[in-house]
């Protein structure tokens, strides 16, 4: 009896031609993202200050081990924290209420998108120049000029240098600059949801408010989880406002584990424990999304 | 029936594509095979006369600096300096690899080297580097040529246990540079000469409407210069003694700056740039910083065109018993690199190179051309074209009471300029004088001594 299994290339096409379009993809990733990281892995558990890597003593687990007595790892763990409450806590849910509401308009939509994504498109370090702009403490900062014209001059504070301060106004423009993204994101999946399920629920009497709770929302769980693990990995890997805004700084205050891995290694040239930071920032990315991952498909397994 | 697309008997869409698979992987290969190098020569047929005599082979040699571009203080020096090089030893050519500002060109040499392609000249090298076995040892070619090696002012050179590396391309005062226009209108009358009369100064200014001054640049040169007009303060700092009462009076007196708030509203977060900027746009009085300073923010385009005839270089004031004061500062160590060693043609380029820069032609035309003295003794007397203004900060050594360079120490030129900014900052976020202590004693605990 002749086999109704399709030989390989004829269902997936040429073994060599696949091997040949994925080798430019997978060989930039290889090269440029995975033998980096593998390479900080090993560098992690040197002790490596500069001069052939070939001399630098090998001192297994006592970089991540220095961590746990390093006050200015806390600072930095701390302020990733406040990105991630900040990205969970005001930038998806403002993201999805904008993207709802962008799917009920009849006008303008495309100018509404494009108006919310310009902070998308603009390059970040223009965007930290003028985030700290605003933020400056000298008499050019706009915000407290604004505050000064509208008699509020009680609420002019040192935005950029404060204690207490400083960590929330470096963490800020990064949650803000990305609501754009995730206005995309769940605008498609707010098109799948099926017209009839609003109808329905319009015929029995339930407000927009209503049908936002109870059609909208469950029926978005899924994207909604996708995107609290890319603003997850976004808060965890953020650096790059705080580096540009105050270089981490004043005495590293609004430092992030990344920005703190750079200044170890570039700043103070400790190669082998500036890895070691920058490795740890990686496994506790992959631990957290998973963690999400897992907690996230079970409340989808359960609603399903 | 198969959905295949052909086209006319032509190839299939499916077959270009891998075609075209294939030839974007093809170049990203080739892009990736390594250059052939500049002294791979071509093969010469064998002469059958006698030949000529032969030609000087070309030697390339990689410099990266952050001195070649036109805003620079030093960009006529490397002009003429590449120029007349290139004149003298037509067959040495100097690859010129320019970088962005002083603290990112270190950082990008530093990562060179950690990376194994070590810059053949090496911009501000550092002890670390040398321990590092980075750098070449200079000892003796100075040694073996004391015509040159009595050019130099000896306490300019840069040497880590009786090794000299680097060949100071900076050598400069750092005087207090005040704007009199300011102090004219704020009501003073001339520049402080005493710790008290300082205070006054600062807070007409302030009463005035300006700003004293911003730490971001010279803040540390303040710290030097209180810890130099106190009895033992130098040696503290050479015996890296850093609990000395002295080191905790220069933190005391630096407190008052913040409790008067003498300093602007945002000191914390600006960078030296913008401190600079502040004098520069006369929002301060004053500031401390080397002869490089008149070129590249006195006399930028950014000055008023008369600021430079209302500035006044002068000597710190007195604190204590050594009286007022004026630190020498010795810096940009030039070094070339140990693969040197390595090519002989390549190591005897570089030596000529560095013979021709730190001669007294070379120091000359840097006094005249970048109005920044090298580590080379120029007798300026006897020097025509000497700019006002260099001459006006040179000048301020010769009122001061205490002159002094930090010692050159592998710990001191580690910790660089701004050793103290740990302590300042400290103290600027509200901490006692105690804290500031702590915060200065914490940080030089990761310097080697």
């Amino acid at each position: 009896m002749p086999s109704s299994k399709k030989p390989f290339s004829a269902q997936y096409g040429s073994p060599l031609g696949i091997f040949l379009f994925l080798l430019p993809g997978v060989g930039a990733y290889t090269l440029f993202m995975l033998y980096p990281s593998l390479l900080s892995l090993y560098y992690s558990v040197l002790e490596w200050q500069g001069g052939p890597i070939s001399k630098a003593p090998f001192v297994g687990l006592d970089n991540f081990t220095q961590m746990l007595g390093d006050k200015y790892i806390r600072l930095a763990l701390g302020n990733n924290l406040r990105m991630l409450t900040l990205n969970w806590a005001f930038q998806l849910p403002i993201a999805l209420m904008l993207a709802y509401l962008l799917s009920r308009l009849r006008r303008g939509v495309t100018f509404y998108r494009f108006l919310f994504y310009i902070p998308v498109i603009l390059p970040v370090a223009t965007m930290a120049l003028l985030w700290r702009f605003i933020f400056s403490g000298n008499q050019y900062g706009l915000l407290n000029n604004i505050l000064e014209r509208l008699n509020l001059e009680n609420l002019i504070r040192p935005w950029l240098s404060g204690n207490g301060i400083v960590q929330w106004t470096t963490s800020f423009p990064g949650a803000y600059d990305s609501i754009g993204f995730f206005i995309i994101i769940f605008l498609a999946g707010l098109v799948g949801i099926p017209e009839e399920q609003y109808e329905a629920s319009g015929i029995d009497g339930a407000s927009s408010w209503q049908q936002f709770l109870y059609v909208t929302i469950p029926n978005m769980r899924g994207v909604y989880i996708y995107a609290m693990i890319l603003a997850l990995q976004a808060a965890l890997g953020g650096f790059i406002f705080p580096l540009l805004m105050t270089k981490g700084g004043p005495l590293h205050l609004s430092e992030t584990l990344i920005s703190y891995s750079l200044y170890l290694l570039w700043e103070k040239k400790i190669w082998g424990y500036g890895s070691a930071v920058a490795t740890f920032s990686f496994l506790l990315g992959i631990i957290a999304t998973a963690l999400v991952w897992k907690f996230g498909r079970r409340g989808q397994e359960n609603l399903n | 029936m198969k959905n295949k697309v052909v086209i006319n008997g032509k190839m299939s869409r499916r077959d270009m594509l891998k075609m075209m698979g294939i030839g974007s992987c093809a170049i990203v290969l080739a892009s990736c095979t390594p250059k052939a190098t500049e002294t791979a020569a071509p093969v010469e047929a064998e002469p059958t006369t006698v030949p000529p005599t032969e030609a000087p082979k070309v030697v390339s040699l990689r410099y990266q600096n952050h001195w070649t571009k036109e805003t620079d203080a030093h960009y006529p020096g490397m002009l003429w300096l590449y120029e007349e090089f290139s004149k003298k030893y037509p067959n040495i050519k100097i690859e010129n690899i320019l970088n962005p500002d002083s603290t990112e060109s270190f950082k990008k040499i530093v990562a060179d080297c950690a990376a194994g392609d070590c810059p053949d000249i090496i911009h501000e090298g550092n002890p670390d580097m040398w321990k590092a076995g980075y750098l070449l040892d200079l000892t003796s070619y100075l040694d073996e040529d004391k015509a040159w090696k009595d050019l130099f002012i000896p306490s300019t050179f840069f040497t880590t246990e009786g090794s000299t590396w680097g060949l100071c391309a900076e050598f400069s005062p750092m005087p207090t540079i005040w704007n009199t226009r300011i102090l004219e209108a704020a009501g003073v009358g001339d520049v402080p000469k005493t710790w008290d009369e300082f205070m006054t100064v600062c807070e007409k200014v302030k009463t005035y409407g300006k700003t004293p001054c911003s730490w971001e640049v010279g803040g540390s040169h303040q710290w030097h210069n209180i810890i130099a007009s106190q009895s033992g303060g130098l040696d503290a700092i050479a015996a890296n003694q850093f609990d000395a009462p002295q080191m905790k009076e220069a933190f005391s007196r630096l407190k008052t700056f913040v409790d008067n708030k003498w300093l602007p509203e945002n000191e914390l977060e600006i960078t030296w740039q913008e401190s600079i900027a502040f004098f520069v746009a006369e929002e301060t009085a004053f500031y401390l910083d080397g002869a490089w300073t008149i070129a590249n923010n006195i006399y930028s385009s950014g000055a008023a065109p008369d600021l430079r005839n209302y500035v006044k270089y002068a000597p710190f004031p007195a604190v204590s018993d050594n009286g007022s004061t004026v630190e020498l500062k010795v810096g940009t160590p030039l070094a070339l690199s140990a693969e040197l060693k390595d090519d002989p043609d390549k190591l005897d380029a570089a030596i000529k190179f560095f013979k021709f820069w730190f001669s007294k032609e070379g120091a000359k035309q840097w006094v005249l051309l970048c109005k920044s003295p090298m580590g080379i003794d120029v007798d300026l007397s006897k020097l025509e074209g000497v700019d006002p203004g260099l001459l006006g900060h040179l000048s301020a050594q010769s009122t001061a009471q205490t002159v002094y360079s930090l010692p050159v120490t592998p710990a001191t030129v580690e910790r660089g300029w701004d050793d103290c900014q740990s302590g300042l900052d400290t103290l600027l976020a509200g901490g006692s004088v105690g804290d500031a202590m702590a915060a200065y004693q914490t940080e030089m605990s990761k310097y080697s001594t």
